[in-house]
């Protein structure tokens, strides 16, 4: 059976089918938590501002038109969630703890080694610039095209293109300084 | 193939977007160029990296966020409730002022007046006021500077009658010349009238005796 269209779903929702927006927030909530972590660099919060997303959702319920773009409407409202915790806190602070479920039959070094990776990896993301980072996050976890990114963001895509190189390499050089490269990748 | 075209198709070949066509030329490219390898193998360890850091699971409790939501709106009303209160309650104090008190509040130029109670009586025209033009005071006079005055005084006197006595002198010689014009004048006017007289009396002599000592 071929799941229903976000705009389907957002068509019964607003008919008053509270299943409808269900659906929507599962089928939602993993990409907007990528998303906002990657903003964030703050798994703890992520949580927190995954469910502050839908409840703007929830509250647009009445004045929401669907154009087609209703990820791009979604990914907007997630950015400016972001953009007010960020206020709110000057500089959200990484969590040790990842989140990830940790697996009891690895070893107690590999697990350490992980999550140390982890907040590396998310402080240096927090780190960046917000137009690196969202051009990361959406075109690198979300798999948006550059094009899709350009109409959310108002960016051009050649412009959006650049950004994404320069992130790769910003962040490529700020864990390089910490010790991790392609050796310890592989590890 | 150049470094710069290479660079721009690097980003399509990491996020896996590149045609097949496109990556063979890019491969060749990169066999030859250091330095564009090492910005792919930079490229690929950041992506790489940036999968090992994945986010965390999220599941959303919708029962949770209806919750919420059913809160947030409540507390949305609350708060528009009490506005609401707070401004009619400050409208209906700023009636009771303005009717009790008669409160009066008007923007006029350059001054906002607010004025509470019966309006001020007009204000009466001011008084014409009297400017009392003080006595000049009288200095005492010393004799030393009396005895000046009456000399100065004594002066212009005696020189006012010097003045009127030429005045009648040259009056009473102007006289004069008149009284002695006239005489001369009067002398002329007897002669002349004798002369006249004799002028008509040898015209009458001429015309009208002779005319009868020569008829018969």
């Amino acid at each position: 059976m071929v799941p229903p269209h976000d705009a389907e779903l957002i068509t019964r929702w607003q008919r008053g089918d509270e299943a409808a927006f269900e659906q929507l927030v599962r089928r939602w909530q993993q990409p907007m938590a990528r998303f906002l972590f990657r903003l964030t660099g703050c798994a703890e919060a992520v949580h927190d501002l995954c469910q502050e997303v839908f409840l703007r959702l929830y509250a647009a319920r009445a004045s929401y038109r669907d154009n087609g773009n209703f990820s791009g409407w979604l990914y907007r409202v997630a950015l400016n969630v972001a953009r007010d915790a960020a206020r709110r806190r000057r500089r959200f602070p990484v969590s040790l703890a990842s989140g990830e479920p940790v697996d009891p039959a690895a070893p107690a070094e590999a697990i350490c080694q992980r999550r140390e990776l982890t907040r590396l990896v998310a402080e240096a993301v927090a780190e960046l610039p917000e137009p690196l980072r969202v051009v990361l996050a959406l075109r690198h976890d979300e798999g948006l095209s550059f094009e899709e990114i350009a109409r959310l963001t108002g960016s051009p895509a050649s412009t959006l293109k650049s950004r994404f190189a320069a992130a790769l390499r910003e962040l490529r050089t700020r864990l390089a300084r910490h010790g991790y490269g392609p050796e310890e990748m592989s590890e | 193939m150049n470094c710069t075209e290479a660079r721009n198709d690097l980003i399509d070949l990491v996020v896996g977007t590149l045609p097949a066509e496109r990556r063979q030329h890019l491969e060749t490219h990169l066999l030859a160029c250091p330095c564009c390898r090492a910005e792919r193998d930079s490229l690929q360890e950041a992506t790489a990296l940036l999968q090992a850091a994945p986010a965390p699971a999220v599941q959303i409790d919708v029962a949770a966020l209806y919750r919420e939501a059913a809160r947030r709106e409540q507390k949305r009303l609350r708060r528009w409730r009490r506005t609401a209160l707070a401004c009619g309650t400050a409208l209906a104090a700023l009636l009771a002022l303005t009717i009790g008190l008669n409160l009066e509040v008007r923007l006029e130029r350059h001054q906002f007046v607010l004025r509470w109670g019966a309006p001020p009586p007009p204000d009466e025209p001011a008084a014409p006021t009297e400017v009392r033009v003080p006595p000049p005071r009288e200095q005492p006079v010393t004799a030393e500077e009396m005895e000046r005055r009456l000399g100065r005084l004594h002066e212009l006197v005696q020189g006012l009658a010097a003045s009127v006595q030429s005045l009648e002198l040259e009056q009473r010689q102007e006289l004069g010349r008149l009284r002695a014009g006239l005489q001369a004048l009067r002398q002329q006017a007897v002669l002349h009238q004798e002369m006249t007289g004799k002028d008509v009396d040898a015209l009458y002599v001429d015309r009208f005796l002779d005319k009868k000592r020569s008829e018969p």
